[in-house]
């Protein structure tokens, strides 16, 4: 499938920005499953330093830095891309999950290197034994991997209600959990904590999701902004799949991957450090067009 | 699993640094020995009383305060000696070592070979809170070094071989202690250095100057460099301003620096400098609220980019901590070989990573005779695992087994034993040595010396960060006189002369300016309420004193010195004198100057010279503490005002004499000048304002206010006529009390700091003076034409209302102008929804 994306990211703030700086993850990365035909992003106002670069997970970074007086600041990023996932494996085909784990253990030294990075908690994902109960019910043993991964994704997206503004990205996961509501992110890092728990390699996936507008088909939640999903590794063979929670989805052509990391810290969007400005807000407009 | 044979140490055996194990003290103990017994007069315990005092009068032991406010470490004279031999292998051990750690730097942070190459175990990076991802070097410059300073922890085993109990490379500190320690000793027992062939530590800092500049980027002719610190609060401080000092370099913090296209630049008085190297002493994870911790504030924002572009070089480089884990000793062996293709020379302390199976299973059956010990996370404190019972220990057991590769374990450490002295004879005691290692040049040079610890708690691996317990020298002794001090030819390069120091930093000039200003204030608020003690003191009060009080107490009350209902009560009153005699405990009033100044001196105390360090420092808390003393007692106040009024003449003293006349001495000094004006024209001419008017009152209180009661009398023979009285504490300018000797210098300091600067405040008090001369001329006709309240008091009024508007808006000016008040930073988009669906 293939798309015209436009992200729109505004910051308004209430007095004058005298200087800012902003790092961004939002240049879409190519992969086997994903291909980048052009890319660009605009800012408003102009940045007086405009850098790319590459970062640890091989995601791409914008930085900027404006120093001209401001009180509100724009950045869009459009971008044609191409999106197909390769076809999952049948799930009964993938390897137990206890051979998955215990080749990311390794006695200290896993394989792949790669993947073992995703075994270990990460600034907003603990380790947390009641998360590790919830997705001991789906690891039951000699299951297949991906068989586990997408039934504990069905049993997230059943067992929690999207709800905006239940959470922000301060609330702990464990009261996420406790609470049992959050967003697209907060459905990503429970399902990414029930199975690091366990040992097993799961990462961190922003993007965006196809927005379906026909009446007849129920609309997809996280349409029209930024979404997030987990990408679940399954051994050599299947490699890293990507599952979304939020709606009980394996990614094929309706999701569009932007960067990975450990958790949302690793790859949000935008963020920044501003002198002055004093209260801001900020509104996000997605529009992603498939094109055929 | 080699490592876990032959290890059997234990106290019992430890090593002796003192005595052979035939009961003889050993060779070069000797000497030591001989000299100390034939000190004269009150022998080594007299010594080491100079010696503390010294350490304490240099601020060396402020800061590192424990947890009860005393000093977190106490001073022996008595060193850890190494012999010639034995210092040459240490040595070669420790520059290998220094190479081997910044090669694994260079790869963890670049290609990650060793990852892949399987010689180290993938968790000790990526779960490691050192590992900083932004620093991972992926498509820009890597850094030259990654350590430019790195500093290790040795014990002596009880086979008298060396160990590596831990090293130092996200901050390294300890270095400015060891040089501190040695110039206080030198001093304390020139008859040992004089007869013991001890190596010198003193061209080990024109080493490390020239190491540093040699570290700032390629193609910088003079590199500007710095020392980066968190700020006086940090428990280090005194060694960032020890090493700025000796390395000649400015200290600064994260306030004081912009990143601006990868080139990082400090806020100077004359604009934006550049700099290009930083001796990093705040952590890395807190340098750069963009990339790194969004909550820091002592950061710089985009410090992060600054390093990718090459043009910022920092010792050490961001990210360093990622091998201080003790996690990496069982792997450095086959790391060595690797990266420098040699075996290691220097063994690590013997511990076991747990993440490996056959580790783990010895451990976990043995683990009542082992330390135990987190190795990733933030604490790494040690666990003594047989002190812990029933449900600690099963708990502990727990933790491991869900997390093995999170610990180290190990046999307890035993340190040889070194003479200390105990007050009256020489007692054995534990003693870890740390050395010090920095980049010279492609290779690496070490301090011939070092800071010997002896360490607190139960075990020598308890808050290894921390420099507490008894701390001691290092001598490394030299094979012949020749080899003693003898610094080699510094790499020099010419410097030019600089005078104009306009390079002084935005920050320490406000604080300059407001440390003048407090001073200042503190002189006029204790002259203030002497004036009032001493009439209260005289018990009965009189009609005279009863209106001069009731003025005083006006003015007291505006100065906010004391609670308005007891400053505006009637003098008689038991408020008023209750008032007066709880000045000292108050909250507001004095107790806030002298906060400020302690404040405001603490930070400026890398610019002060040794005495002024004392005044602001011990002579402060004296005086603070004689007023609190005070309370209640109107004879000890007065003393206590006294000695406040002398405190800060010796201040004046120290600032008038003893600072040079940089643009730092004129904000000192511009602030005190405008804080005095303020005083003449609001609180000396205070009683001038009041309708209606005590003329007697108003002259005496001017004058005694002034400090020029002595001066008038020798001039007018006593008789108060207002126009002599206000000629001598308002224009006449050799008076240094009068406000036109305030007007006149504040004018010439503000032209000395725009030709230094480059920038001009304009002299707002401009012709002030005429005017008030226009107003005193009003005052020398005929009694009659002043006494009613007439013309000439409605004119003297309005300009001094008018001066104190103007000073008020010069002081804004100022700052303005000179002190780079940025608005706060803030971090934005680390929300919810921007993610969020």
């Amino acid at each position: 499938m293939q798309y015209l994306l436009s992200h729109r990211t505004t910051y308004s703030y209430a007095s004058s920005v005298d200087a800012a700086h902003h790092i961004a993850h939002l240049r879409a990365r190519a992969f086997p499953g994903q291909k980048v035909s052009s890319i660009s992003i605009t800012t408003q106002p102009q940045p007086a330093m405009a850098v790319q670069h590459l970062d640890h997970f091989g995601n791409q970074i914008d930085i900027y830095r404006i120093d001209q007086p401001h009180q509100r600041f724009d950045i869009e990023v459009r971008a044609a891309i191409e999106v197909k996932f390769p076809d999952p494996p049948p799930a009964a085909a993938t390897p137990p999950w206890e051979e998955i784990r215990k080749a990311l253990v390794g006695d200290g030294f896993p394989a792949p290197v790669e993947a073992s990075e995703f075994v270990h908690e990460s600034p907003l994902v603990p380790i947390d034994e009641a998360l590790g109960a919830y997705g001991a019910k789906s690891l039951t043993p000699r299951r297949p991997i991906l068989e586990a991964a997408r039934e504990l994704m069905a049993r997230i997206k059943a067992d929690f209600e999207y709800h905006p503004g239940a959470t922000d990205i301060s609330t702990p996961l464990h009261d996420v959990f406790e609470g049992k509501a959050g967003v697209c992110q907060d459905f990503a890092h429970v399902m990414i904590a029930a199975l690091r728990t366990h040992g097993l390699a799961a990462a961190y996936v922003s993007g965006y999701i196809r927005t379906v507008h026909s009446k007849e088909e129920i609309e997809l939640r996280g349409a029209d902004a930024s979404h997030a999903w987990v990408a679940v590794w399954c051994g050599e063979a299947a490699g890293w799949i990507h599952l979304d929670p939020t709606n009980d989805l394996v990614a094929h052509e309706d999701h569009v991957a932007v960067a990975w990391g450990r958790d949302f810290a690793d790859v949000s969007p935008l963020r920044g450090v501003i002198l002055g400005g004093g209260k801001h807000v900020y509104s996000v407009a997605v529009t992603l067009v498939p094109t055929g | 699993m080699e490592s876990l044979r032959g290890l059997t140490s234990s106290p019992e055996n430890a090593y002796d640094e003192l005595v052979t194990g035939q009961k003889s003290i050993r060779y070069h103990w000797q000497g030591i020995l001989s000299v100390i017994r034939a000190l004269p007069g009150g022998g080594l315990s007299e010594r080491v009383e100079s010696a503390r005092r010294q350490l304490e009068e240099s601020g060396a032991t402020l800061n590192l305060l424990d947890d009860r406010g005393k000093p977190g470490w106490t001073f022996d004279p008595l060193p850890f000696v190494i012999t010639p031999n034995e210092w040459t292998a240490l040595e070669e051990g420790l520059i290998q070592r220094a190479a081997l750690l910044d090669a694994a730097l260079a790869d963890l942070y670049g290609p990650q070979a060793l990852l892949a190459e399987r010689l180290l175990p993938p968790m000790l990076v990526h779960a490691n809170r050192h590992f900083l991802r932004a620093c991972r070097v992926t498509d820009a410059t890597p850094p030259g070094r990654w350590l430019g300073q790195y500093a290790v922890d040795l014990v002596r085993r009880p086979d008298g071989s060396w160990q590596v109990l831990a090293d130092h490379t996200e901050v390294p500190s300890g270095a400015g202690y060891a040089l501190e320690i040695r110039r206080v000793l030198a001093r304390s027992l020139p008859e040992v250095f004089r007869s013991i062939p001890v190596r010198h530590v003193r061209s080990f800092v024109d080493r490390w100057h020239n190491s540093l500049a040699g570290l700032a980027p390629d193609g910088v002719a003079q590199p500007t460099m710095a020392v980066l610190t968190p700020g006086s609060l940090s428990q280090s401080y005194f060694e960032h301003v020890y090493l700025s000092r000796a390395l000649g370099v400015p200290l600064v913090e994260g306030g004081d620096l912009v990143a601006r296209d990868g080139e990082v630049l400090i806020k100077t008085l004359a604009g934006l400098r550049p700099v290009h190297m930083l001796l990093r002493r705040l952590d890395s994870s807190f340098t750069d609220p963009l990339e790194l911790r969004a909550d820091s504030a002592l950061g710089v924002t985009g410090l992060v980019e600054a390093t990718r572009t090459g043009k910022i070089a920092l010792a050490n480089a961001l990210g360093s901590g990622l091998v201080e884990t003790p996690a990496l000793m069982p792997f450095l062996e086959r790391l060595c070989r690797r990266l420098l293709g040699q075996p290691l020379k220097l063994p690590s302390l013997d511990v076991w990573w747990l993440g490996e199976p056959t580790a783990y299973a010895f451990a976990m059956a043995h683990l009542d005779s082992l330390i135990v010990r987190p190795c990733l996370g933030q604490d790494r404190e040690p666990i003594v695992v047989g002190m812990l019972e029933g449900e600690a220990r099963r708990a502990l057991e727990q933790r491991i087994a869900a997390q093995p590769g999170d610990f180290v374990a190990q046999y307890p450490v035993a340190p040889s034993l070194n003479p200390k002295w105990d007050g009256q004879t020489l007692v054995p005691s534990a003693v870890v040595v740390r050395c010090f290692v920095i980049a010279d040049g492609a290779s690496w040079r070490v301090l011939p010396g070092g800071l010997a610890r002896e360490p607190a708690g139960d075990t020598p691996l308890r808050q290894l960060g921390r420099l507490s317990g008894t701390l001691k020298d290092v001598w490394v002794l030299a094979e012949d006189a020749a080899d003693v001090q003898i610094p080699t030819s510094r790499r020099f390069h010419q410097i030019a002369i600089d005078r104009g120091s306009a390079d002084l930093q935005s920050r320490v000039a406000d604080n300059l300016y407001w440390l003048g200003r407090y001073i200042e204030r503190l002189d006029n608020d204790a002259r203030l309420l002497r004036t009032t003690a001493t009439r209260v003191a005289q018990g009965v009060v009189g009609v005279r004193e009863g209106i001069e009080l009731r003025l005083l107490g006006k003015l007291i009350d505006r100065a906010e010195l004391m609670p308005s209902q007891a400053a505006l009560a009637t003098p008689e009153s038991a408020a008023f004198q209750q008032g007066l005699a709880g000045i000292a405990s108050d909250r507001h009033g004095l107790a806030t100057v002298l906060d400020a100044i302690q404040r405001l001196a603490g930070t400026l105390r890398d610019r002060f010279s040794a005495d002024m360090t004392i005044a602001v420092g011990p002579t402060m808390n004296e005086v603070r503490d004689r007023l609190l003393d005070a309370r209640g007692n109107l004879d000890a106040l007065i003393a206590a005002l006294d000695e406040i009024i002398r405190f800060v003449a010796t201040i004046s003293g120290l600032a008038q004499e003893n600072m040079t006349r940089g643009t730092g001495w004129l904000f000192l000094d511009l602030g005190r000048r405008i804080e005095r004006a303020q005083f003449v024209l609001g609180s000396a001419l205070g009683p001038f304002q009041q309708s209606p008017i005590d003329w007697d009152a108003a002259m005496r209180l001017a004058l005694e206010l002034c400090d020029s009661t002595i001066s008038y009398r020798w001039r007018y023979l006593g008789q108060l006529q207002p126009a002599p009285v206000l000629d001598l504490v308002v224009l006449d300018d050799s008076n240094p009390r009068a406000f036109a000797f305030q007007m006149r210098t504040i004018s010439s300091h503000l032209d000395r700091l725009a030709q230094a600067s480059g920038t001009r405040v304009p002299d707002l008090l401009v012709a002030l003076d005429k005017d008030l001369a226009r107003a005193v001329e009003l005052f020398a006709g005929e009694e009659k034409s002043w006494r009613h309240e007439g013309l000439a008091l409605g004119v003297l009024r309005e300009i001094a209302s008018d001066g104190l508007v103007r000073l008020e808006e010069l002081s804004e000016a100022i700052t303005r102008a000179y002190f780079s008040h940025v608005p706060a930073a803030q971090a934005v988009g680390s929300m919810p929804a921007m993610a969020a669906s």
